[in-house]
Order: structure tokens, then C-alpha cells, then sequence
């Protein structure tokens, strides 16, 4: 009895472990991978809205005040003091915003870039270059711009949570 | 003996997932090759005429520092800017870059003015809730992965891109004024492969807010809230294929 026993636990156990080695591996070997919830296909299902009249456009959105605008600049100025502060960035800065200043063309720099019929352009040296056609202000601009992107102190400090909601 | 062979099954199975698990996710794993950038850039337009020196600044910094950061961790970085910053280009190319077969993952970093529930483009402003409406007509949910957006009241856009299909998007509280800081921070640290909750954290620094906030308060501004919130997956990483949610 105990050995039959024994017997039916052994057998039970193999087959346990054939399930968890081998799952369905032979009916499914040119199946496609096992679905994993980040690698779900896009979802090709969505419903598809119904034309926008020309009216529903806008919506009447709030317009932008200049008090916020006001206050959105005098900010992005003290911004500009942080970068400021970065070792050798002072004069650089300096020297891109007296540009920037003296050049008080009407037309966005962007405008510059050479785009595609979709109106998009690849940001590349040549695009940079298309932006900031001065040699030298480039030079400066890209000297500043690496500083920003790589300096530590300008990065603050890791301590604040913000894991949103 | 039975505690035995129970002990080993157990080992077995936990052994048999560890290898399901780290298999898994393998297949999820992006190169530079599935990912595009799309970088939404004028605040030119819409600034007010005595800072377009400023306005400038940023605009053009948002390109060069989008190549110094980000240069090599995507297949190809696309600049929408300037006058070309319209909202029929930003719809049209969205999708038109998402459902190109070599993308995996899009992401699109917006710098343009916000109004709370709308955008600024070089043409007018239009509701977000007008542009879920607009991208809704192509499949992006598993295509486009993050909106990353610098513009006031970011966070009263956010719901509507993830309910166009984006799978993250984040954005800040009030009146944001710290960009030149948490543009970069952002995508070095999302170059770096973190999750987008570390990413934001990182950007909402205690010394940036704080610096924020202070200013806000000595200049009497009471909208100006810096402070970015996530909306859609926070777990979304530059390395993980855009996911459906």
C-alpha cells in the first residue's frame, strides 16, 4: 500500500514537472511568443471619432494673459541666472543673449530650418547650422549648450518626490 | 520524502518563471533603431514682443539641447518649429511618424505656450481636448509612448493625450518657469534608461521649485506652479517598447 503510494506520488510528480518544463510546447512551438503585457500589439480597435466641424475647433480656450506671460518670462529669466552660474557659462550666455538682442529679427529662429513637405526637419549639424548661421555665435551657443547639458549643479538636487498621480 | 519532492517542485517552478520572466521582457527591449523623436518647438509666436530675445533662446535651445542629450538614442530626432508648429502638422505627423513600421516608440517633447485645457500653435490655440479628438483617428495606444510637455498648466493637458493613445504624459501644475533646468534634467535622465516617475522627480527639484516658488511669491504671481505630474504609466522607460494602457 505504502509503496503504491509512493509509487502514485513519483508518477504525479513527473507529470507536474513535464507541465512546468515543457508548456504546451508542442502545439504552440510556431506560435507567436507568449503574449506579455508590454509587447501587446497596438491597439488597431480604437474607436474613430466622428469629423470636427470647424466650430469645435477652439473650443474657447482661455487666452494667454500677459500677467502669466509677464510672469512665465521673469521666471525663465531667474532661469537663465542658474545657468549663469555655471562655471564659464556667464560670458557665453552673455554674449548669446547680446545676439539674440541685437538680432531682434521678427522671423523665429527655427524658421531658418530647411523642412520636408510635412513641414518637419531632421535635427542634425545642418539644421543647427541653418538655425545659427553666424560660425562664431554658433561655436559659442554649442560650447553653452553642452555646459547646460552636462553640468551637475544645473541639474539640482534628486531629493523631491514627484511621482505624480 | 514528500517534503522533498514538494521542496524541489517548488524550486522547479520558481525557477521555470525566473526564466519566463526574464525571457519576457527581452522582447519588449528597444534599440535606438525603434525610436523616433518628434520635438513640437515655438514660443516665439505668442510671447510678448519685448522677450522675443528670450523666447528665442529657448526655442532654439530646445533643438540644440535635444541633439546634445539625446542624439544616438533615437533612430531619427524631427523638429516641428517655428512656423511649422501648426496644429495640422503636429496631428498629421504624430500619427504619420508613429505608424511608420520601423517605430516602436514615439515620443514628442512639446515647448509651446499653454493656457489651462489648451495649446498655443503658430496658428492659433486649440484645446487639448480638440487634439485627443484629432489623434484619436489613428491607432497610436502601443506606438506612442511619451508627451513630455514644458508648457503652462501641462498637467490640465496630460489626461487628454493619454486619451489619444499616448502611454505617458506629464506636464506642469501652473505657470512653468524652470524649463532651462527640468528640460534638460529630463532627458538625461530619461536617456539614462530610468522610469518616467524618476525622470519627473528628478525635474521637480527641491532647489528649482523652491527657487520657483520664491520668485513667484516676491514678484506676487499666485498661478505659477512648476511642479510636474504624471498622467498614464509612470513605469514607461526609453529602453521598453511603447504599451497599449
Amino acid at each position: 500500500m505504502k509503496r503504491t503510494a509512493k509509487r502514485g506520488v513519483i508518477l504525479v510528480t513527473i507529470g507536474l514537472l513535464g507541465w512546468v518544463l515543457f508548456p504546451r510546447s508542442a502545439p504552440l512551438a510556431s506560435a507567436p511568443a507568449p503574449a506579455f503585457k508590454r509587447a501587446l500589439p497596438p491597439d488597431l480597435g480604437a474607436p474613430v471619432p466622428p469629423p470636427l466641424a470647424e466650430s469645435e475647433r477652439l473650443d474657447n480656450p482661455e487666452p494667454l494673459s500677459d500677467r502669466d506671460l509677464e510672469a512665465a518670462a521673469q521666471l525663465q529669466l531667474g532661469q537663465l541666472d542658474r545657468i549663469r552660474k555655471i562655471p564659464g557659462a556667464a560670458p557665453l550666455l552673455d554674449e548669446v543673449i547680446a545676439a539674440l538682442k541685437e538680432d531682434d529679427q521678427e522671423t523665429n529662429s527655427l524658421d531658418h530650418i530647411e523642412t520636408d513637405e510635412h513641414g518637419l526637419a531632421e535635427i542634425s549639424d545642418e539644421a543647427i547650422e541653418q538655425m545659427i548661421s553666424d560660425p562664431a555665435l554658433r561655436a559659442k551657443w554649442d560650447q553653452l549648450m553642452t555646459m547646460v547639458a552636462e553640468h551637475p549643479e544645473v541639474m539640482g538636487e534628486e531629493e523631491r518626490s514627484g511621482d505624480g498621480e | 520524502m514528500k517534503l522533498h519532492l514538494v521542496i524541489a517542485m517548488l524550486c522547479l517552478l520558481v525557477s521555470a518563471s525566473a526564466i519566463g520572466s526574464e525571457q519576457a521582457p527581452q522582447s519588449a527591449q528597444l534599440t535606438s533603431q525603434d525610436r523616433v523623436l518628434l520635438v513640437t518647438s515655438n514660443l516665439t509666436t505668442h510671447g510678448m514682443p519685448k522677450y522675443r530675445w528670450l523666447y528665442r533662446f529657448l526655442d532654439s535651445s530646445s533643438v540644440f539641447l535635444a541633439k546634445k542629450t539625446l542624439s544616438g538614442a533615437y533612430r531619427k530626432l524631427y523638429l516641428l518649429g517655428g512656423k511649422n508648429a501648426t496644429v495640422a502638422n503636429f496631428t498629421d505627423n504624430i500619427p504619420r511618424l508613429a505608424g511608420d513600421p520601423k517605430t516602436r516608440a514615439l515620443d514628442v517633447m512639446t515647448h509651446l505656450h499653454g493656457s489651462p485645457g489648451a495649446l498655443w500653435f503658430e496658428d492659433n490655440a486649440y484645446t487639448t481636448h480638440y487634439l485627443k479628438t484629432a489623434l484619436l483617428r489613428s491607432p497610436l495606444k502601443g506606438r506612442a509612448r511619451l508627451m513630455y510637455s514644458t508648457a503652462c498648466y501641462g498637467k490640465s493637458h496630460a489626461q487628454d493625450f493619454v486619451d489619444a493613445g499616448f502611454q505617458t504624459a506629464s506636464g506642469s501644475v501652473g505657470v512653468n518657469a524652470d524649463s532651462a533646468f527640468s528640460y534638460p534634467a529630463t532627458m538625461l535622465k530619461w536617456r539614462r534608461g530610468s522610469a518616467y516617475w524618476s525622470v519627473v522627480r528628478t525635474s521637480n527639484s527641491r532647489v528649482s521649485i523652491w527657487l520657483s516658488d520664491r520668485a513667484a511669491k516676491l514678484m506676487g504671481f499666485d498661478d505659477v506652479n512648476s511642479f510636474k505630474v504624471i498622467k498614464g504609466d509612470t513605469l514607461a522607460r526609453i529602453w521598453l517598447a511603447a504599451r497599449a494602457i
